[in-house]
């Protein structure tokens, strides 16, 4: 077919033109088409907005330093409380005296009674590296009695109440502490029928470090999911039984050095030795306007490096707001869940810088009343770490801490 | 039902899309003012305050508001597109700009009532730069102005004679502008600020309007005088960090406006009309009330003209025998200025209405091309603007009373 035929026949009528205009007839009559072209209208109105005629920043920028004069600071040291520790201690250095662990074993239910016979007694228990690895650590097993001594546990005793002289220690065990690794330790199956049987309380039983060269070493305890337990193989009705009793109770008790507790012109932090560091910054006689934004706050402190013990792992601190009692209060502890910072330490750090801008702002904006702050060592995983900063009255100015502040005002 | 699914979404569905009128003049004085006028009257120039409509309500003489051939709702819409030539800027907007409604009293009297935006402003700047610190603080700071007036007026318009009228109208003036300081900080510890200030505006005006025909000469006049009772404003300090504040009442001293008008016939439905305004401004109102920088204000004019081809009166049977036809041109300064260098704005419209259902409803479009010069020639250069308005008036034989025979 001829192109002009099929154009003519195509056409016909007007058809094309009918066919063209039919979209546009049908969008300016119909709801949807009106919906269609004003969608279209504002799709198109992309408001891209003129520039302020503006030639300086409406912010203003200030910085205050709170120096030593301006800070008030100490160390708390409390009666530690650490049976919520992940670790056991056993040893000495020459930052700690001594590490004890105590440990009780309750759930004798398990085994049946009575006992046909008793083929063995293990304790297992997993090391970790030595903190302190230059000698082997000796550590000797002790049954622990107390005639009419009640039951210790984890969550109340503390270093200064527990007396060792109260005890009838006998050593039951004993076993060298190289490498990391799960020990396991022979006891005497009389063991079982001691705490069982007679009418003495289950005191359990005292890790301690039997030789005298400087080592510390240390051990999951009970909070972990590789915690210390006993393995009892015994005989009944002629069968072969092999059953493991979890440990109910355990707790490390850390004697620090006295001349480490009591250094003049330092603060310490340590999880172990339950030290807190408490500041105080005089910021409301410096920044008296509440609606200054502070951009910037750092408090600087240097380290004294002769005083720190690290154990060669970095250490974290927390900083968290005092209240009213807390300056005063012998058994302060620190709010584990609410904190305003979280800082790592690393084994290289000499000194630390703390951005506490908001902290600051608490004070000066009126949200808290300023009762200082604490810096404090998580006390979940307590170490017999030892962080030591030259405190305000520090005998060396120039590591006194400081604090700088940059503030901002928006106009 | 159609028509009124089509008015709600045509009007108040764009509500919703407030967005600023825009120039880089905005953020002067009270902003940039709105195109509130009726569309039939910015097609002609922004001339018409001695033009009378039944059909549509002209908002800005009060004296017309009697002798309606319907009750009747109406809104309109514009949408701007703002290009600078020298910088390359380019930049569009839709605005809400009036909706009102109308109804007869009689046959001398009549009522309206609507809601207009009068100013609007909207800008932002942003900054970045760093604080010597150890570590540096860098901050980023953005600084966002919006905001605006608007009204809601509500009078009558009463006829003395057929000749005469008289009308009132009450605005009721109520806005916010909000200045939005946010900053971000990094290096060191990020962190991010803001600070806002809302300024809120309330104020009453009052508008006498007057019109009268000489029949002889074919010649419409009016005058309108609107004249501050009352307005005042107040700021809220709303920090980040730290007590917000309110300051107390201030009073502004809002502009009073003069405008006289007039309308002349000619033979084939031609009128001409022009406008002639004049806005009486307190030269320390923009240092008493200052949102960005105080600036210094004077009294400003505003001139309109435009023709209009209305529809014949008999029986037209092509479609484009019954529309209207205008065109015109305007010129008009702002309130504010700096370095003694006024803000103006020069333009040509051109219009079109389209009345339908018995000529109780109208669409009327207007195109305005305008130029506008001022102190920040030297930065920007000229701002030229390309403005398309639509209105509509969806009109109803309410509240007529008809003779029986």
């Amino acid at each position: 077919m001829k192109s002009s035929v099929w154009w003519s026949k195509f056409n016909s009528h007007n058809k094309l033109a009918r066919r063209l205009c039919a979209p546009l007839k049908t969008a300016l009559l119909s709801r949807s088409g009106w919906i269609l072209i004003c969608s279209f209208w504002l799709g198109r109105c992309e408001e891209k907005l003129p520039v302020l005629p503006l030639d300086t920043v409406p912010v203003e920028f200030g910085t205050f330093t709170i120096d030593h004069t301006q800070i008030d600071d100490t160390t708390r040291i409390v009666s530690s409380q650490l049976g919520g520790s992940s670790y056991l201690y056993a040893g000495h250095d020459d930052n700690v005296e001594e590490a004890w662990s105590l440990l009780r074993f309750d759930n004798l239910s398990v085994l049946p009674d009575p006992l046909d016979s008793i083929e063995s007694v293990r304790l297992q228990i997993y090391a970790l590296v030595p903190l302190t690895s230059d000698t082997t650590l000796e550590v000797s097993v002790l049954l622990m009695d107390a005639p009419g001594l009640a039951l210790w546990d984890e969550d109340s005793l503390k270093l200064e109440d527990f007396d060792f002289s109260a005890y009838q220690l006998t050593e039951i065990a004993r076993f060298n502490c190289a490498a990391q690794d799960t020990y396991s330790i022979d006891l005497p199956d009389t063991v079982i029928r001691h705490w069982r049987d007679t009418n003495s309380l289950n005191q359990g039983l005292v890790l301690r470090q039997s030789n005298t060269s400087p080592s510390l070493g240390y051990f999951y305890s009970g909070e972990t999911s590789m915690p210390p337990f006993l393995e009892v193989v015994y005989t009944a009705s002629g069968a072969t039984v092999t059953k493991s009793i979890a440990v109910s109770e355990d707790i490390a008790l850390l004697k620090y050095r006295s001349a480490v507790a009591n250094m003049p012109g330092r603060n310490l932090i340590s999880g172990g030795l339950a030290g807190y560091t408490f500041m105080k910054f005089k910021v409301e006689d410096l920044i008296t306007d509440p609606n200054l934004f502070i951009a910037s706050a750092q408090l600087h402190l240097t380290l004294d490096t002769n005083l720190t013990r690290r154990y060669s792992s970095s250490q974290i601190v927390y900083l968290s707001l005092l209240d009213s009692s807390d300056w005063n209060n012998p058994d302060y502890a620190p709010n584990t869940s609410s904190y305003d910072l979280r800082q790592t330490i690393t084994t290289t750090d000499t000194s630390v810088v703390l951005k506490i801008p908001i902290t600051i702002q608490r004070f000066t904006s009126g949200y808290n009343k300023n009762f200082g702050v604490s810096l404090w060592a998580s006390p979940s995983n307590v170490s017999p770490a030892l962080l030591g900063f030259h405190a305000a009255n520090s005998e060396q100015v120039q590591y006194r801490p400081h604090l700088e502040i940059l503030v901002m005002k928006e106009e | 039902m159609n028509k009124l699914f089509m008015t709600i979404f045509f009007f108040f569905g764009l509500i919703s899309n407030l967005s600023a009128q825009i120039s880089y003049y905005a953020p002067y004085g009270f902003g940039l003012r709105c195109h509130q006028e009726p569309v039939r009257m910015i097609g002609m120039g922004y001339a018409g305050g001695a033009v009378a409509d039944s059909m549509s309500l002209n908002t800005e003489n009060p004296a017309l508001w009697q002798g309606f051939l319907s009750t009747s709702m109406q809104g309109q819409i514009s949408n701007t597109s703002l290009r600078l030539p020298d910088t390359g800027f380019e930049s569009g907007s839709a605005l809400f700009t009036g909706f009102a409604f109308k109804f007869p009293v009689g046959r001398r009297v009549g009522v309206a009532l609507g809601l207009r935006p009068l100013a609007r402003m909207s800008a932002e700047k942003s900054f970045g730069d760093s604080v010597q610190l150890s570590p540096d603080v860098i901050y980023n700071t953005i600084v966002k102005l919006h905001g605006g007036i608007s009204e809601f007026f509500v009078g009558s318009g009463f006829r003395l004679n057929p000749q005469t009228s008289l009308g009132l109208r009450f605005q009721f003036l109520f806005g916010t502008y909000v200045k939005d300081v946010e900053t971000t900080l990094t290096g060191g510890t990020a962190m991010s600020s803001y600070f806002s200030q809302t300024t809120a505006i309330n104020g009453t005006l009052l508008t006498l309007g007057y019109w009268t025909t000489l029949t002889r000469q074919r010649l419409n006049l009016g005058l309108t005088l609107e004249q501050r009772l009352g307005c005042r404003y107040y700021t809220h300090h709303d920090y980040y960090h730290g007590p917000d504040s309110t300051t107390a009442y201030h009073t502004i001293p809002y502009p009073i406006k003069i405008n006289f008008a007039l309308s002349k016939s000619f033979q084939y439905g031609l009128a001409l009309n022009a406008d002639l305004g004049y806005h009486l401004v307190d030269a320390k109102l923009f240092e008493k009330f200052a949102l960005l920088k105080p600036v210094a204000a004077q009294s400003g004019i505003n001139l309109g003209f435009g023709l209009e081809k209305s529809p014949a009166r008999t029986y037209a049977e092509k479609f484009y025998q019954r529309l209207f036809y205008r065109i015109g041109g305007f010129y008009r300064t702002e309130p504010f200025y700096s370095g003694n260098v006024t803000v103006s704005e020069v333009g040509v419209t051109a219009g079109l209405g389209i009345p339908f259902f018995h000529d109780l409803n109208r669409l009327d479009f207007a195109l305005t091309y305008s130029q506008r010069q001022g102190f920040l020639d030297d930065v920007y250069g000229p701002e030229h603007s390309l403005t398309f308005q639509v209105g509509f008036t969806s009109g109803e034989p309410w509240f007529i009373r008809y003779k029986k025979r």
